[in-house]
């Protein structure tokens, strides 16, 4: 039996844990492959039209595993941590599955819901497997190693932001956002590889530690979105590293949470903020050239400033 | 003291009664118009949604009145956008150059609340209970008259013989029971305003048709944000039910308590699971289950507001349009923000009904072919 999970959204946060755990359980996981032109058409058609664009690409890729999957895994990502405060999936998050179930009712959904209030995230993937028709114990077996595979995968990933990073000629710019933004070359029109033909050195959000950030992060005033609230907690490290140039922060439009995100960072930091700040939002119609242009102005002007030393 | 918070309909009515008994002045902005908007567009977040915007105007409407203190609703761990408002346009104002107190009602804040209130009475137990009382008694009494007085009219417009009568009754009663501090005379009140709807003139019978309103409680509630659509629709003719009213939102939605015993919170819960499992922070899982509810009943429609980008309602939307399809029921969704033309949106309005009167009509020819009757 094979399992489809579409490349997008959550995938980017968790796909390692997902694929170790369904091929532990003895299925064949697919995937949708990487977004391209087709895909996000084809979600643009089925989605309501003030959805954000990552929701929107999907949906593409789901109707895209239609054919090749038996089931498709759609995860409800509810609550996903409890102490020291709960922190909440975004709503869209949250309704995925039953979206799903109205956009597209012939797809066989395979649902499960993270919610940490209700029931352990290890009840939920033991009972997902159970549902699936395996015993418990192997259900159990699999999970633990799924999370261990999966700290692997965070291990490798990790990226201290040390002084001493920074080479000769290039700058660090430190890049924000949602994973499924940043990593999904399509949807933010290669805007890594583009900032670092440019001449900078780019450090990705999501490839710092996550819970040495939030060691670091205790004083501010928390959000109570899971993932909006490590964007915050990076964003305020990059605030605080001298060696960093500026900060790029990139969000979908329609994006609920960034809205309030980038006010909260605007105004946690706002004493205390040095450093360049440029804030791009994406949607379906930005231009390639348009994002380029801003990039590019953005870089001269941090040069022109280490030039002159302001 | 002189406490400020935003409008919402006939909120202000109602926590004005509270307020001012716990020995604490009330200065509120003008009600939410253009201007306020405008203020509340400039200076909000670019992306953020009406009822923040709106919310802020208000705000700053208090504030330039000599409101020293603001009362922020709503606070903590939601999923939904309303739980940061109090945050941020505190700290909106604040940049601006505002100096005020911050005071956010919430459900983990009752600690502070209490001891605020308590401060307030010059810390004596007994004064505070003994205000508390009043004005809640006064509070509950206003906001049943307000919401009878609503409920009224509602019923009573599309059945008026001269246009406008009902929405001048209304207002007229609104004044009155804004003036009145009394508990016995408001009850008094009752009657009268039951006796003065009935008596109004009314024109030839006629079933109208029904429509249920469902969406975001700020965009139900407050008619600056919907361009008087339960106004507009009565005048059309069409009888309109929202889901949510400012009693229903103030005492009953917000403490989680149902109110409706024909149809309970539970039972809309249990409706809604199939197709929208969880509430994900909105009134999404309660507007899902009132439109299948609305179905059931018979309503002709469903008409849907929500601020532009509203996260709960968005994710929501494809539930509904398949709802509509399942339970055979027209389905019209509205998405307001500070550039909906109310022209464009009553437009939208009025063909939607017209569409519902031509169904209904070949419904009922369809019926007598093949009945005979």
């Amino acid at each position: 039996m094979t399992i489809g999970i579409p490349q997008a959204l959550s995938y980017y946060y968790y796909y390692p844990l997902w694929c170790a755990f369904f091929e532990k359980l003895g299925f064949h996981v697919v995937r949708s492959g990487p977004t391209n032109r087709q895909k996000l058409d084809a979600g643009i058609k089925v989605t309501p039209s003030e959805a954000c664009l990552p929701l929107k690409c999907y949906f593409g890729h789901l109707l895209s595993l239609m054919k090749k999957a038996d089931y498709i895994f759609i995860p409800r990502l509810a609550c996903l941590k409890k102490t020291p405060g709960i922190r909440l999936g975004c709503p869209k998050l949250i309704g995925l599955p039953d979206m799903a179930r109205a956009i597209v009712p012939e797809a066989n959904i395979l649902t499960m819901d993270i919610d940490l209030r209700l029931k352990s995230e290890e009840t939920s993937y033991v009972n997902l497997a159970q549902e699936l028709g395996c015993a418990k114990r192997v259900a159990l077996h699999a999970f633990t190693y799924a999370t261990e595979q999966y700290a692997l995968y965070r291990k490798a990933k990790t990226w201290k932001l040390k002084a001493g990073d920074e080479s000769n000629d290039k700058f660090l710019i430190g890049l924000l956002g949602h994973a499924y933004l940043l990593n999904d070359d399509y949807l933010n029109l290669n805007l890594i590889e583009k900032t670092q033909d440019a001449g900078a050195c780019i450090v990705n959000c999501h490839d710092l530690p996550g819970k040495e950030l939030e060691k670091a992060c205790e004083h501010i005033n928390p959000l109570s979105w899971y993932f909006e609230e490590h964007i915050l907690n990076a964003a305020y490290l990059f605030h605080h590293a001298a060696h960093l140039s500026g900060i790029i922060y990139l969000l979908s439009f329609g994006c609920g949470a960034g809205s309030i995100t980038h006010e909260v960072i605007d105004y946690e930091l706002g004493t205390t903020q040095t450093t360049p700040f440029l804030k791009i939002v994406l949607d379906e119609h930005t231009a390639e050239t348009g994002i380029m242009t801003r990039i590019e102005s953005f870089l001269d002007m941090i040069k022109l400033r280490q030039r002159y030393r302001i | 003291m002189k406490a400020g918070f935003q409008h919402m309909g006939n909120l202000d009515i109602v926590l004005r009664a509270i307020i001012q008994n716990l020995g604490c002045d009330v200065v509120q902005g003008p009600k939410p118009n253009r201007k306020s908007l405008d203020i509340g567009v400039r200076h909000a977040p670019e992306l953020v949604c009406l009822p923040f915007k709106v919310t802020l105007g208000d705000m700053f409407g208090a504030l330039e009145r000599g409101a020293d203190t603001l009362l922020f609703i709503g606070g903590g761990d939601w999923s939904c956008r309303y739980g940061y408002y109090g945050r941020i346009q505190c700290s909106i104002l604040r940049r601006l150059g505002f100096e005020f107190r911050s005071i956010y009602i919430g459900h983990q804040d009752v600690k502070s609340i209490i001891a605020e209130v308590l401060h307030l009475n010059h810390d004596s137990w007994t004064t505070t209970l003994k205000n508390w009382t009043r004005g809640f008694a006064i509070a509950w009494h206003k906001s049943k008259l307000v919401d009878q007085v609503e409920c009224l009219a509602r019923f009573f417009r599309p059945h008026e013989k001269n246009k406008g009568e009902c929405t001048k009754l209304s207002n007229r009663y609104l004044e009155k029971i804004d003036k009145e501090y009394r508990v016995l005379r408001l009850i008094k009140m009752r009657k009268d305003i039951r006796e003065d709807f009935c008596n109004i003139k009314k024109a030839d019978p006629f079933a109208p048709l029904r429509i249920m309103l469902v969406g975001e409680s700020y965009c139900v509630i407050e008619p600056f944000v919907n361009f008087d659509i339960i106004e507009n629709l009565g005048n059309l003719g069409v009888h309109v039910e929202p889901f949510l009213t400012t009693h229903r939102w103030l005492f009953y939605h917000t403490m989680r308590i149902n109110e409706d015993r024909s149809f309970s919170r539970k039972e809309a819960k249990k409706l809604a699971t199939p197709y929208w499992g969880y509430n994900t922070g909105g009134e999404d899982q309660l507007s899902i289950a009132y439109t299948m509810n609305a179905a059931k009943l018979g309503f002709d429609g469903v008409i849907h507001l929500m601020p532009f980008s509203c996260m709960p309602e968005t994710a929501a939307l494809p539930v509904f349009e398949r709802i509509s399809k399942l339970y055979d029921i027209p389905f019209l969704n509205l998405s307001l923000d500070e550039h909906t033309s109310p022209i464009g949106a009553r437009t939208r309005i009025e063909a939607f009904v017209d569409l519902l009167a031509y169904r209904r009509n070949s419904h009922k020819k369809k019926l007598k072919d093949a009945t005979g009757v």
